[in-house]
């Protein structure tokens, strides 16, 4: 039976499987990508997490606040839903193992107010040498799951959950001194998780296989969280094991039957890169009919290369699906449908550069490929505006997306001023709304939203917008010795006009080459070709040193912060004979 | 260098990745951007090119379409700030 439309919370789903299929499989872990170390079915998970809620109820009240440091596991699972079950807020969390994610962990600790924080054996015994000397690590009730009998289940005192009350905070990959805690309530997981199960048509015959993290949004909601609602059986891993061997992903794939699966576009790109001829042999993807590409820009070329190395494996090309969202908006805006092909617009290239949409008529270096990331499945309000006037943009205008939907959160946790500026937007012209400022550029055609890039990754120079990944995309081909998917490429001002630079990784076995002006000059060249623009700085860095987030995303502000206070791992470089942007300009 | 070898190879480079015709017979004097024949964006590629095959950059200021739009201008250009 399909709960759409009939629980308000995820408590409600759980509890409807527990109640009519309680030996049903839920979750498997794959250790290393490859054994399964744990199974949970509904009743094992129900079990588990109302053992974590009781342990939760000794030292909390509903409304407060847990933050959860879990490697890829069902303890994070169960500890997630046990918080949901006592009425705390979760604050899910990247694992502090770096001291480089220290300072982000204690800026959400601090902006949470977090009292409680639970965890693995494992972890905690690996932080613990540094808890003692950190006063709001060590100030932390500590919980772990390893010390919460599972009898304790009995003693958990079941409460009523307000839909419209917060379940947990989603904190964006922000800067690291002030991270925002995206406010999702109960009604928005659900109407997020609907929208997903719709718009997959996702039913208890579905296999879910994952390997995002499952501290973040899309790995959480969709890999995690909508196999629940939808009551099949979720097969995860962790994001390592894919990362060591990407064939893990489709191996497990062809092994459990997996038929939804999700993972931002460089995860295809790497499939088709690192999976051997030999691992390829033993694929059989034939099952798989969601193979969502979301989170990071999609490339057409990446799309169309993994269809065409994995059709041979039985890959239906249908079933690559575009789609869009982000945190503020739980996880999920739009989609592409699922018996529809995917839409390319070929556009003209200049008039794109003036945010114009038109169709390309001329050469072919002047036309621009789009791929479409489809419709929302809740009925979404999805606009286009002016970010600077805020008026409605024309039809054949790029502009900011705007959107109003039951899946928009509730705010930024302790910021009434940013949630004010994020979530209460009007159209200038009609003052409709409120709406929500998704910070991405894009358009609607035909129905389809179309999006471009991240307002504040736009580069503009001389009236031309540029977006990042476009430039990034020609210098990673512009040469073999080029690592792919590791450049970034962002706008510096100097002499108060702004510049192109671009940082990126060279390959381990070109890092001695002796012909490091050979590959400078081919990316100069390649970017004046593809763009009609004069790069101010290249630079190749050491392979592996590229700033990215957890999941695999190239952090283009981190890496111009290291190209401005020189903080790169320089292999080599070119500078255009012009004022550095850090030198003080005498007449 | 000569102003002839200036203009040969900026003519090879032109005709071969410009106008991806390398037999076309270009004039030193020939409108290149107003003409139609190339388009403003070209002139990134040109300015790219003088750097790598003459060691010279041209500022943004001095690489327009007024002051870039014959194989003549170009070279003159070129020749004021070739290294000795």
């Amino acid at each position: 039976m399909s709960l759409i439309g009939k629980v308000h919370t995820l408590v409600d789903a759980i509890k409807y499987q527990v109640e009519n299929r309680p030996n049903a499989l839920a979750y498997t872990y794959l250790a290393e990508g490859e054994k399964m170390e744990a199974q949970w079915t509904y009743a094992e998970l129900d079990q588990h997490a109302r053992a974590v809620a009781a342990e939760l109820q000794k030292v909390t009240k509903p409304g407060d606040r847990a933050v959860l440091l879990y490697p890829s596991g069902v303890e994070f699972i169960a500890t997630f839903m046990g918080c949901m079950y006592a009425g705390v807020i979760a604050v899910p969390s990247i694992l502090p193992h770096l001291k480089r994610a220290t300072p982000r962990l204690k800026a959400i600790l601090a902006d949470a107010g977090a009292k409680v924080a639970c965890t693995t054996h494992e972890v905690y015994a690996s932080i613990e040498p540094f808890i003692a000397n950190e006063a709001d690590l060590s100030s932390l009730h500590w919980i772990r799951n390893q010390d919460i009998p599972l009898e304790q289940a009995r003693q958990y005192k079941p409460l009523a959950l307000d839909e419209n009350a917060i379940c947990f905070l989603q904190y964006t990959s922000g800067s690291t001194s002030t991270p925002k805690g995206v406010m999702i309530s109960h009604f928005n997981l659900i109407r997020t998780i609907e929208d997903v199960v719709i718009g997959f048509n996702q039913d208890e015959q579905d296999v879910v296989i994952s390997w995002l993290p499952i501290f973040h949004d899309m790995g959480l909601i969709v890999g995690i969280l909508a196999p629940l609602f939808a009551g099949c059986p979720c097969y995860f891993m962790a994001p390592v094991s894919f990362l060591e061997r990407p064939a893990r992903w489709l191996e497990a794939i062809t092994k459990y039957g997996g038929t939804i699966t999700v993972a931002p576009n460089f995860a295809y790109g790497l499939c088709v890169r690192k999976i051997s001829e030999e691992e390829k042999s033993k694929l059989d993807l034939h099952t798989l009919r969601v193979a969502v590409d979301a989170a990071e820009p999609i490339r057409i070329e990446t799309v169309e290369q993994f269809i065409e190395t994995f059709r041979e494996r039985n890959f239906n090309y249908k079933a690559l699906i575009p789609a869009y969202g982000l945190a503020e908006a739980t996880v999920k805006v739009c989609m592409k449908e699922l018996d529809k092909d995917p839409t390319i617009l070929t556009l003209n290239a200049s008039d794109l550069e003036k945010h114009k949409i038109s169709f390309a008529t001329g050469s072919e270096q002047n036309q621009y490929k789009i791929i479409g990331c489809g419709v929302s499945h809740i009925g979404a309000d999805i606009r286009i505006v002016n970010p600077g006037t805020k008026k409605a943009c024309a039809k054949d205008e790029v502009g900011e997306i705007w959107i109003k939907s039951e899946s928009v959160a509730q705010g930024y946790w302790n910021q009434p001023k940013a949630s004010q500026d994020i979530f209460q937007a009007y159209i200038a012209n009609t003052q409709e709304g409120p709406f929500m400022r998704t910070g991405d550029l894009g358009f609607i055609y035909d129905g389809e939203l179309y999006i471009g890039g991240r307002i504040k990754d736009m580069i503009i120079i001389q009236g031309r917008n540029f977006y990042p990944q476009d430039i990034e995309l020609t210098v990673e081909k512009s040469h073999a010795a080029l690592r792919p998917s590791c450049c970034a490429a962002f706008a510096v001002t100097l002499e108060g006009v702004e510049r192109l630079a671009v940082v990126q990784e060279i390959r381990r076995e070109y890092r001695n080459a002796e012909k490091f002006d050979d590959i400078l000059n081919a990316i100069r060249s390649a970017i004046a070709k593809d763009h009609g623009l004069r790069a101010y700085a290249v630079v190749l860095i050491r392979p592996g040193s590229i700033q990215k987030t957890t999941s695999g995303k190239i952090q283009r502000h981190a890496s111009r912060e290291a190209f401005m206070n020189g903080e790169l791992e320089v292999v080599a470089e070119w500078h255009a004979p012009i004022a550095a942007p850090d030198q003080h300009q005498t007449g | 260098m000569e102003l002839k070898e200036i203009k040969d190879k900026l003519k090879t480079f032109i005709c071969k990745e410009l106008l991806n015709n390398p037999t076309y017979p270009l004039q030193d004097e020939e409108p290149l951007i107003t003409s139609g024949l190339m388009d403003s964006f070209s002139l990134a590629q040109i300015g790219v090119f003088t750097e790598i095959q003459f060691n010279v950059y041209i500022p943004d200021s001095d690489l327009t379409v007024d002051a870039m739009n014959t194989v003549n201008q170009m070279a003159a250009r070129i020749q004021k700030d070739l290294p000795a």
